[in-house]
This record gives structure tokens, C-alpha cells and sequence, in this order.
């Protein structure tokens, strides 16, 4: 049975309305007339337990406020939500108790306090038994190289070491569900690495239900089986990692390095199309001597093309890169893939 | 996990605030006696005021005293347990409430416990010095009955203003700010509070027994203790059950908050 169910899911914000005309900032203050967005509009998905899923949309697509209704910040608006059999805007406190939320560019933790203190405050108030507060606080201090900064107060910690603080503070009463709201936004490679290995064998060791929400694509090749994409507030693709690739992503490239004295021409390679080096995603050490092909390897095998390619051009070097998954889900949000 | 007691989770987030604000030591001791000097001036201006004028609205010195002591102790009691209540605003409307709504804890518990009442501890000192030392020196018979009535009558005074702040706090979740509304409560509790409210006119006393219900924060009950229901335009049962008020006002203010929070809006993401 799903743990995570979003049926028809509505968000609607209203604000006062922006007036045209003479004076639109003076007559504003006596209207009552509102505009009212949709920020999340009609959403449907389920998530069974033990799944690491991906919740991926572009700036202002409505992950967040998808996310603050399945933690019980927002009421919605119409539909239904509900996370391990519970609504989370009519049972709150219960819900928190079976969830463990992170947004990235909000602490929970107490500003002012040593880490440790905040750890302490939510043990008293989630009710854990010391010998459990121990256990956990100590597995987590290991995992997450906490010991040098315990005792920190909040307020000077690193981003870093304040998420991972974060994380702890989340998953310290045990959840059997994780939100994480960009919980890699603004790290360096190794704090990310980090993080995003801990991530995984919580999923993966605990049996943690996490849904993932970032703009990372590495962390979402790095930890998702499934992703949901959202734009505008509806859902354009769910469904595993790997099938969104294989539909949307069949092609390769091989990057061809012509020797110098090479001559550059229109050459006609079966099964191979010639495209334009920025397709590749990467730059390109000499554009001016590069050859890109696009094939598909299900009509032609990588040693099949470079023997063929080789007998057009003289090639200094060559490599095989594969398109950038975050390209495929920059098209889903410009709407040019269906 | 069982669950805490609310009493529990009070302790723990108020001690938490305490320590949050002993981080700053310098901090700490100029509130602690910038809360006794703003207070102290309180006291003063009273002294002035009363000095220079014999009789306010008919009242005495003593009486008019003893109302303001009452007021005082009443405010004392909404501001050191519940003052924290006036960060609400803010916090609604820069997304902090989000983290009151991740916690199993009551929200009304968590906002009152956002920070330590350390500058309202000088309120305390002084509203309850005040009230013993007037209330001694008031035309009053002191018995046990009365003095019940008296604590009675001051816990429902802080429990009116804790419900209008609390009515306060449910509106931010609707208005983007507050601010100057609370404010303006609060200075008018401040101004008028203390005094005999029927020297302002028949049609202003009913405002501050209704819409605005100040009344009942001291005056009310200060005119049962002082036996001068007389001089005032209600039936003496019904002044005579004033500090009730406290009550029905924190209800309402605390229902009103309650209708109010599903419709917060966390702003930012």
C-alpha cells in the first residue's frame, strides 16, 4: 500500500490584486479585489514504501508547496493528501511524528544553541528514551563526521555542517518518511558527496521512504530509481530514472578530435548524424577541430561507427559521451519533449 | 514514543530560550536592567500624575492607584508567560512559523516559548510590588474572599490581554502585518487600562466592555473590591463576574487563532 498518496492535489494563493490605470498603488489600498495563482494544480502520485523518489520541476513549478502540504504547513486548497494513512493538515502532530522534513534554505535548528542542545530539545520534546538519544545521536556523529562541531552553536556552523545538522535533527526520532527540500543547494562536491551517500543508505539500510526535491541532476542520477516531474503545477513525467533515459535519451555522441592536417568535410556516415558540439553539453577542448556524431546504439555499435568514422576522417582522439540528463529534463520543461 | 505532557514540552522550550539568550552575555544584563529602568519610569510618571492631580473621574489617589497596581500584576501576567506572542507577526511572515508546524507540539505553545521573557521579568517585579503595595494602602477590608477574588480578578485580566494578542496573532496569518494594530493595542491597554474607563463617557465604556474589552483587564473587578459598582452603568452581578471575561476573551482569541492558521500561506520555499 502507498505510503505517500497526492490525489487531485489543489494549492491556490490569493493576493491583492494588481491594478492597471491611473494611480494603481493608491487605488490598490482600497480594493479588495485579489488574484489568485494556482501553484499546484491537480497533482497525482503515489509512493510505496522503501522508494527514493525525485521530485523534480523548475523554479516556481510547485515542488515546495506540494512538499508543505505533505508535511502539514499548508492546508490544500481541494483534493487529497495523505502520508502513512494520515491527512497531514487536520492530524498534524501525528504526522510529525512519522515524518522527518529538511528544506535547505530553512534551519529547524535553534540559532543560538550548540548543535548538541538543539539535539537534546527535540529528544525531550519527540519523547526518546536516552539510551535511544545515545545510540542515534552517536550513529549519526560517526556517519556524518559531526564530533568537531557538536558543540557549535548554530549560528557559526558552515552550510554544510549546518545540513548535515539538519539532517540529523530530521531523522533523530526515527521517521519511516524523509522530505528533503534541496538539501544539497549551495555545497561543495565533498559535503554533497557526503550527504548524498548518507542519503542513500538510509534509504537503502532502513528502509526510509525519501522524497527528494533539487535542481542537482547529479544527486538525482546519483540516488533516484523514480522521478515525478512537475511544471506549473501538473505533473509532465513519472516513472523510473532509467525508462525516462531510454525513451528520451536513446542517443549517443562520438566526439571526434581531427588531427590538424586533417581536411574537414561533409561526410556522409551511416547510421550517424552530425550535430552541433554545444549538443554535447560539455566544452569541447577544440571546437574548431571537433566532430560530433549523434547515433543510436541500437542501430549501430560504438566500434562499428568509430571504424567507419575513422576511415572519413584522420582522428587524433576520440570519446564517447552520453547526453546530460539534465538537458532531457530542461526539454520536459520547455515542453519540447512529450 | 509516548506523548509529552504539555507542561513537559513547555519547560523544555522555555529553557531552551533561556539558554539561547544566556548565549549573548552583554545582551543579557543591559535587558535585564534596561526592562527594570523602562518600568521604573512607569512608576515615576504614576507618582507625577498623581501628585499633581487630587482626583481622577471622582477616584482618589489610592483607588486610581490601586486600579493601575492591578493592571500592572494583570499585565504581568500575559506578558512574562505569553509575551513571546508579538514575535508571531514576524514570524508568520518570514516562513519560521514552518518549523512550529513540523513539531508535534501545540503551535500556540511553541510561538509563547519563541523566546525568554527576560526584560518582562521587571514587569513582574514591578505590577506585583505595585499591587501590595496599593493594595494595602487601598480603602479595601482585606478578607480571604477578597484577596481570592483579587488573584482571580488579575489572572483574568492577563487572560483578556493575552486573548487580544492571541486574537492579534491569528489575524497575521490573514494580514501580512500586524504590527501597527498590535502596537496600537497595546498602547491603548497601556494608556487607558489602569484608569476608571467611565470617566470617558457612557458610549466609550460600553467600546471597552465589548469591542475592545479592556474593562475587564482591571477596572471592572477594582470596582467590585472598592465598593463602587455604582459608578458603573452595568448590573453589579454582571460586574461582579468581570474576571470571568479573561476567560471567554482567551477562548475566543485562542479559537480565532486556531480557524485562522490553516489558511498561513509559507511564504518563501
Amino acid at each position: 500500500m502507498a505510503v505517500i498518496e497526492a490525489a487531485d492535489l489543489v494549492k491556490e494563493f490569493s493576493r491583492p490584486a494588481v491594478l492597471e490605470g491611473r494611480l494603481p498603488r493608491l487605488r490598490g489600498l482600497f480594493s479588495t479585489k485579489r488574484d489568485i495563482t494556482r501553484a499546484v494544480n491537480g497533482v497525482n502520485f503515489e509512493v510505496e514504501p522503501g522508494e527514493l523518489v525525485g521530485y523534480l520541476g523548475p523554479n516556481g513549478a510547485g515542488k515546495s508547496t506540494t512538499i508543505k502540504m505533505l508535511t502539514g504547513i499548508l492546508t490544500p486548497t481541494s483534493g487529497v493528501c495523505r502520508v502513512a494513512g494520515l491527512e497531514p493538515s487536520r492530524d498534524r502532530a501525528r504526522n510529525a511524528r512519522n515524518i522527518g522534513v529538511v528544506f535547505g534554505q530553512r534551519t529547524q535548528l535553534w540559532y543560538d544553541l550548540p548543535l548538541r542542545d538543539s539535539f537534546e530539545v527535540l529528544s525531550d520534546l519527540y519523547n526518546l528514551d536516552r539510551t535511544t538519544y545515545r545510540k542515534r545521536v552517536g550513529l549519526f556523529t560517526e556517519l556524518l563526521d559531526l564530533s568537531a562541531f557538536l558543540d557549535t552553536p548554530v549560528r557559526s556552523l558552515s552550510l554544510g555542517q549546518r545540513m548535515r545538522g539538519d539532517l540529523v535533527a530530521a531523522m533523530l526520532h526515527e521517521p519511516s518518511i524523509l522530505f528533503l527540500d534541496e538539501p544539497t543547494v549551495g555545497l561543495d562536491v565533498v559535503a554533497k558527496a557526503r550527504l548524498t551517500e548518507f542519503i542513500a543508505e538510509t534509504n537503502r539500510s532502513d528502509g526510509t521512504t525519501v522524497v527528494l526535491t533539487t535542481h542537482d541532476m547529479e544527486d538525482v542520477e546519483r540516488l533516484c530509481q523514480r522521478i515525478i516531474v512537475i511544471d506549473s503545477g501538473t505533473v509532465l513525467y513519472d516513472g523510473d530514472l532509467s525508462r525516462l533515459k531510454e525513451r528520451f535519451m536513446p542517443y549517443r555522441f562520438l566526439v571526434l578530435t581531427l588531427a590538424e592536417r586533417s581536411i574537414r568535410r561533409v561526410a556522409d556516415i551511416p547510421s550517424a548524424t552530425e550535430v552541433e558540439p554545444s549538443a554535447v553539453g560539455t566544452v569541447l577542448p577544440y571546437p574548431d577541430r571537433s566532430v560530433v556524431l549523434r547515433f543510436d546504439p541500437r542501430e549501430v555499435t560504438t566500434p562499428e561507427l568509430i571504424a567507419r568514422a575513422s576511415q572519413v576522417y584522420q582522428v587524433d582522439e576520440l570519446s564517447i559521451v552520453d547526453p546530460r540528463l539534465t538537458d532531457v529534463i530542461s526539454q520536459l520543461y520547455d515542453g519540447l519533449l512529450t | 514514543m509516548a506523548e509529552q505532557t504539555w507542561l513537559r514540552q513547555y519547560v523544555v522550550l522555555e529553557r531552551a530560550a533561556l539558554r539561547a539568550q544566556l548565549q549573548y552575555r552583554v545582551n543579557f544584563w543591559t535587558t535585564l536592567m534596561g526592562g527594570v529602568a523602562y518600568q521604573g519610569t512607569q512608576l515615576l510618571f504614576l507618582g507625577v500624575l498623581l501628585g499633581k492631580f487630587g482626583l481622577i473621574g471622582g477616584w482618589g489617589f489610592s483607588a486610581v492607584a490601586f486600579v493601575f497596581a492591578m493592571r500592572l500584576a494583570s499585565h504581568a501576567l500575559y506578558v512574562v508567560p505569553f509575551g513571546a506572542l508579538r514575535l508571531t507577526d514576524e514570524m508568520v511572515r518570514d516562513g519560521e512559523f514552518d518549523r512550529v508546524l513540523l513539531r508535534p507540539v501545540n503551535p500556540f505553545l511553541q510561538l509563547v516559548t519563541r523566546m525568554f521573557p527576560l526584560m518582562s521579568l521587571g514587569d513582574a517585579l514591578l505590577g506585583f510590588g505595585a499591587l501590595a503595595v496599593f493594595g494595602w494602602q487601598a480603602p479595601v477590608d482585606w478578607t480571604p474572599a477578597k484577596i481570592g477574588y483579587l488573584i482571580l480578578a488579575v489572572v483574568g485580566g492577563g487572560l483578556v490581554e493575552t486573548g487580544i494578542q492571541t486574537f492579534f496573532c491569528g489575524l497575521s496569518f490573514v494580514a501580512t502585518s500586524t504590527f501597527s494594530l498590535r502596537i496600537f493595542a497595546d498602547s491603548s491597554i497601556t494608556q487607558f487600562s489602569g484608569y476608571p474607563l467611565t470617566m470617558f463617557g457612557r458610549a466609550t465604556f460600553y467600546a471597552f466592555c465589548t469591542l475592545f474589552p479592556m474593562a475587564f483587564i482591571s477596572f471592572l473587578p477594582a470596582t467590585v473590591l472598592l465598593d463602587r459598582t455604582s459608578d458603573v452603568p452595568l448590573p453589579t452581578w454582571l460586574t461582579t463576574l468581570s474576571p470571568l471575561a479573561g476567560v471567554i476573551v482567551f477562548v475566543l482569541g485562542y479559537t480565532f487563532f486556531t480557524k485562522m492558521m490553516p489558511r498561513y500561506t509559507s511564504p518563501g520555499s
